[in-house]
C-alpha cells in the first residue's frame, strides 16, 4: 500500500476552514458535542480519503484479494465505529461533513 | 442561544419582515433578529427573502463581527454583490441514486458497493456541470454526496425552471434509477461566501 499523498499546505487549509482565524467558535451549552463534532468529523474526513485511496488502488489492481478484503473490512468497520461514537453524542453521519469554504463539504 | 444575530445585507430603503431589525450602515442595511439556532436564522432569512427581499445572506454570526467586516471591508464589493443577486434566487438541484439498504459483510464486497458509489457521484457531478453550462447558469462548486451530487444555480426570480425543464434541456443522458429533486427557491446563500 502507499501512502496517503496529502501536503501539508493542504491539512493547513483545511484546519484554517475548520478554525477561521485560528479560533473555534464553541457555545458553553452544547460543547461536548461540538467538540466531539470537530474531532469525530476531521476522523471521517481522512477515513474517506483513505476510503478514495483504497479505491483507486483497487481499480488499478494493485491489491491482492486478500489485502483487498482487509482493507475493506477494516475501512468498514472504521465507518461503523466512528458512526457509534457520534451517536453517543446525539451526532448523526450527516453532522460529521465539513465545510471547507471553497473546497466545498466532505461527503 | 444565539441572542441577536445578522441575517444578512440589503439595499437601504428595504422594508423587513416584523421582528427585525435594519441597521442603516455604508448606505447599506444590516438586518438583525433574535434567533435561538442556525435553523432559525436560515428560517428569518428565508422569511424575508419570500417578502421581496433582495438578501445577501450570512451565516449565522453575532452581530458585532457582521459590522467590523463591513467597516473594515470594502463596501463597494458587498454594493456589487447585492446588485448582482437583485431579482435573483438559488435554487439547488439534487441528483440521488437510492443507496442500497443490503449490509456487507465481506470487505471486497463493501469496496466493491463504495466504487459504485464513488462512480455515481462522479456521474451525477458531471451531469450537474453539464445542464449549469447549457442553461448558461451561474454555479457554486458541485458538491459530492454518498451516491450522488448536489448543485446550486443562481436563477431569476420571476423564471424559475421546473425540474422537468431542467431534466428536458440536459439532453438523453442515461440516468435510469436516478431521482433529480429541485430545493427552493432560496436566498442565494451559496453565492455570498465572500462576506459570511
Amino acid at each position: 500500500m502507499t501512502p496517503l499523498d496529502i501536503a501539508p499546505a493542504d491539512i493547513q487549509r483545511l484546519m484554517s476552514q475548520v478554525a477561521p482565524e485560528g479560533r473555534l467558535r464553541l457555545n458553553p451549552e452544547t460543547v461536548e458535542q461540538d467538540l466531539a463534532r470537530l474531532v469525530l468529523g476531521l476522523m471521517e474526513f481522512l477515513r474517506q480519503l483513505m476510503e478514495l485511496q483504497a479505491i483507486r488502488q483497487v481499480e488499478r489492481g494493485e491489491l491482492s484479494a486478500e489485502q483487498e478484503e482487509k482493507l475493506g473490512l477494516t475501512l468498514m468497520r472504521a465507518e461503523a465505529a466512528l458512526h457509534d461514537l457520534a451517536a453517543r453524542f446525539g451526532l448523526r453521519p450527516e453532522d460529521l461533513s465539513l465545510d471547507l469554504g471553497p473546497l466545498g463539504r466532505t461527503v | 442561544m444565539l441572542g441577536e444575530v445578522a441575517l444578512g445585507w440589503c439595499e437601504a430603503g428595504q422594508v423587513p419582515p416584523t421582528g427585525i431589525a435594519a441597521k442603516p450602515l455604508a448606505g447599506l442595511a444590516l438586518l438583525s433578529a433574535l434567533a435561538a439556532t442556525p435553523h432559525d436564522v436560515l428560517t428569518l432569512q428565508q422569511l424575508c427573502f419570500d417578502q421581496g427581499l433582495d438578501l445577501l445572506p450570512l451565516s449565522p454570526a453575532r452581530l458585532c463581527p457582521a459590522i467590523d467586516a463591513a467597516e473594515q471591508g470594502d463596501v463597494i464589493a458587498l454594493t456589487s454583490q447585492l446588485k448582482a443577486i437583485r431579482g435573483m434566487a438559488q435554487i439547488s438541484l439534487d441528483l440521488q441514486w437510492d443507496e442500497p439498504t443490503d449490509l456487507q459483510s465481506s470487505g471486497r464486497d463493501w469496496l466493491t458497493s463504495r466504487r459504485k458509489r464513488a462512480t455515481r457521484s462522479a456521474m451525477a457531478a458531471t451531469w450537474l456541470i453539464d445542464l449549469a453550462r447549457t442553461l448558461q447558469l451561474q454555479a457554486s462548486p458541485v458538491e459530492l454526496r454518498p451516491g450522488g451530487a448536489v448543485i446550486h444555480l443562481l436563477v431569476r426570480r420571476d423564471a424559475l425552471p421546473s425540474t422537468e425543464t431542467l431534466a428536458h434541456r440536459a439532453g438523453p443522458l442515461d440516468l435510469s434509477g436516478a431521482r433529480l429533486t429541485l430545493i427552493g427557491p432560496w436566498p442565494p446563500i451559496a453565492f455570498a461566501a465572500a462576506f459570511r
